[in-house]
């Protein structure tokens, strides 16, 4: 072998392999959702307030791109960024493939999920969705409005469906019955809700 | 605690692994070494041939492992040519008369015993000599005989040699650290005028780093390896030179560190030869960053190693250097003052095969090229190693670029 520079190889690998998984967590909807790290185990729990409580194995996510010493001699950082691009964007879809069929499976098992049954998206389809699910409001008791994560192609479709909820008054009506209807069992909720000593 | 990690490593090398070491150690009883082929094997089933103190000559053949009966069956042909065959050295007259020994660093099990000893009863009966046979046990006895005392014991260099033994073999010879530990036992045991004393210094420094280069040979990292031979040879020189010993004794010891550090050069020209690029695949992500740096190592020490062959007469592969130079010569990159000695090697053999103008390119390039970063003291980037300038400029050659200065002339 020619002469390496190993340790300060590995260094700067881990450097950069460091910043995808950074990138990876600031993807989409993987920026919204809290991380920890745990150093051990292959399973973890989530304790619910209800009492219910749910396990999961960890899943390994991985992904493979070549890098040719062709590529590298000709190319230089560039086909290492390139790389680098093609990895994040397998993690990401990885993982955010793994997110979906993991709220498919907590909201079947809620109750909580909305089979459009091949329809598109629609101003109606997503009242009947929030109408079965736990809205969030904030200390004044204002809604705070759920996040969609959707593809980007559906954004316009999205955008137009969700502005008749302002422009069409019977569903502007049913939205602001159902937001009531929460914000009472919310209300319940706090009040009922035991504070530590 | 040295002699456990001895005993460790003379137990797992095989048996080109210890030959110079062997070699050594036959130095530092008396004897003179008469004929060891630079590339490992020897002819005629004898990988050295030494003369005695006493005048006798012995033939040596080397083994790694323990030999049963079957592996001695395996070997038997070439251990009757140890026995039988006359010794032939350059230029001298055939020796007749030899002593021959099977060395190994394992030991001879089971019916091999017997059957070895049968058969040297046979080939004595027949005119040769007797065949002997040197086991670990006898090994080690005469690889510790060769330390003597002269073995670090303070806790610094235990310390240092230990983190040596134990390195990563592919990654670069941490040089400051391998010249430290040779120095620390040269300044302890040797310098005090005492002739005796350094030259057994001699005797245990080449011993002491050969435990750890022979790794990194292992290992094919060729250039650690012939960094670590030139280490050796300095404090050998060093030392020779300090206590005025004389050259006849010096000599054999500075001669084994040469044929090491010519069979790695050899292993490396071969290497590069062979090869389509420089590329390491071990972490890809910052290959681009070390590619350009590797490049000047490797060919620094390929045009030394052909104008190191051409002072001695021997032939140059110089039209394959050209090729890999030609190919390679727009990535070399200098990133501190300790590429000089890599930009010498080249700007000599340029001069010397292709022509003066593309050495004065070469060392133009030198003095316009690009230092660290101007945060650092001139007087520290001087003195920056490659490695250490890789690392701190790790945002990589754009980094390097922003901080654009020209070195002095």
């Amino acid at each position: 072998m020619l002469p390496d520079f190993i340790k300060i190889k590995s260094r700067i690998d881990r450097k950069l392999s460091g910043s995808i998984q950074e990138r990876v967590g600031m993807e989409g909807v993987m920026s919204l959702i809290s991380k920890g790290r745990v150093h051990e185990g292959h399973a973890y729990a989530i304790q619910r307030a209800d009492g219910s409580r749910d396990e999961q194995e960890f899943r390994e996510h991985r992904a493979e791109v070549v890098l040719s010493a062709e590529d590298l001699l000709t190319d230089g950082p560039q086909a290492v960024q390139r790389a680098m691009d093609n990895l994040l964007e397998q993690l990401s879809r990885s993982t955010h493939q793994h997110i979906q069929e993991g709220i498919e499976q907590a909201t079947k098992a809620a109750g909580t999920n909305t089979d459009a049954g091949g329809q598109p998206f629609s101003a109606e389809l997503f009242l009947d969705s929030i109408e079965k699910t736990q809205l969030s409001f904030d200390a004044n008791g204002d809604c705070k409005p759920p996040t969609i994560v959707i593809h980007p192609s559906l954004s316009e479709t999205v955008e137009r469906q969700l502005g008749r909820l302002e422009r069409e008054p019977g569903l502007r009506e049913r939205m602001n019955r159902i937001i009531d209807q929460q914000r009472d069992q919310w209300r319940d909720r706090e009040a009922n809700r035991k504070l530590v000593d | 605690m040295i002699e456990r990690l001895i005993e460790n490593w003379l137990t797992n090398v095989n048996e080109l692994g210890y030959q110079l070491a062997f070699g050594q150690v036959l130095l530092s009883q008396g004897y003179t070494i008469l004929h060891m082929s630079r590339h490992g094997r020897g002819e005629h089933g004898k990988d050295i041939i030494a003369k005695a103190p006493d005048g006798i000559i012995y033939t040596f053949q080397l083994k790694g492992g323990d030999i049963n009966l079957p592996s001695w069956r395996d070997i038997r042909g070439e251990v009757e040519d140890l026995v039988r065959l006359p010794a032939q050295t350059a230029g001298q007259a055939p020796i007749l008369v030899h002593v021959p020994v099977l060395v190994t660093n394992g030991e001879i099990v089971g019916d091999a015993a017997e059957s070895i000893s049968r058969y040297a009863d046979l080939w004595e009966a027949s005119g040769s000599g007797r065949l002997l046979v040197w086991q670990r046990g006898e090994l080690l006895k005469m690889f510790l005989e060769a330390h003597g005392s002269f073995l670090p014991k303070e806790r610094p260099d235990l310390k240092r040699f230990v983190q040596l033994f134990a390195a990563d073999f592919e990654d670069r010879l941490d040089r400051p650290r391998f010249a430290r530990l040779m120095w620390e036992v040269t300044r302890t045991f040797a310098l005090e005028g005492k002739k005796t004393k350094s030259i057994r210094t001699i005797d245990s420094i080449i011993l002491l780093g050969y435990y750890i280069i022979e790794q990194y040979e292992d290992a094919e990292n060729w250039v650690a390896a012939c960094e670590g031979w030139s280490i050796i040879a300095a404090h050998v020189m060093y030392i020779a030179s300090k206590d005025g010993i004389p050259d006849r004794i010096y000599r054999p010891a500075l001669d084994l560190c040469w044929l090491a550090l010519s069979r790695n050069l050899d292993k490396l020209n071969e290497e590069v030869f062979a090869r389509k690029d420089l590329v390491e695949p071990r972490y890809m992500f910052a290959e681009p960053l070390t590619y350009g740096s590797r490049a000047t190592i490797t060919l620094g020490w390929v045009a030394a190693s052909a104008l190191t062959r051409l002072s001695v007469s021997e032939p140059v592969q110089s039209h394959r250097i050209i090729k890999v130079l030609q190919r390679e010569g727009k990535r070399l990159q200098f990133v501190s003052e300790a590429d000089w000695p890599y930009v010498v090697a080249l700007a000599l053999f340029l001069e010397r095969f292709v022509g003066a103008r593309e050495a004065d390119n070469l060392l133009n390039l030198w003095v316009n090229t690009e230092v660290p970063p101007v945060s650092w003291t001139p007087q520290q980037a001087r003195y920056w190693s490659g490695g250490g300038v890789l690392w701190r400029g790790k945002g990589g050659p754009s980094h390097l670029s922003s901080n654009k200065r020209q070195s002095g002339s």
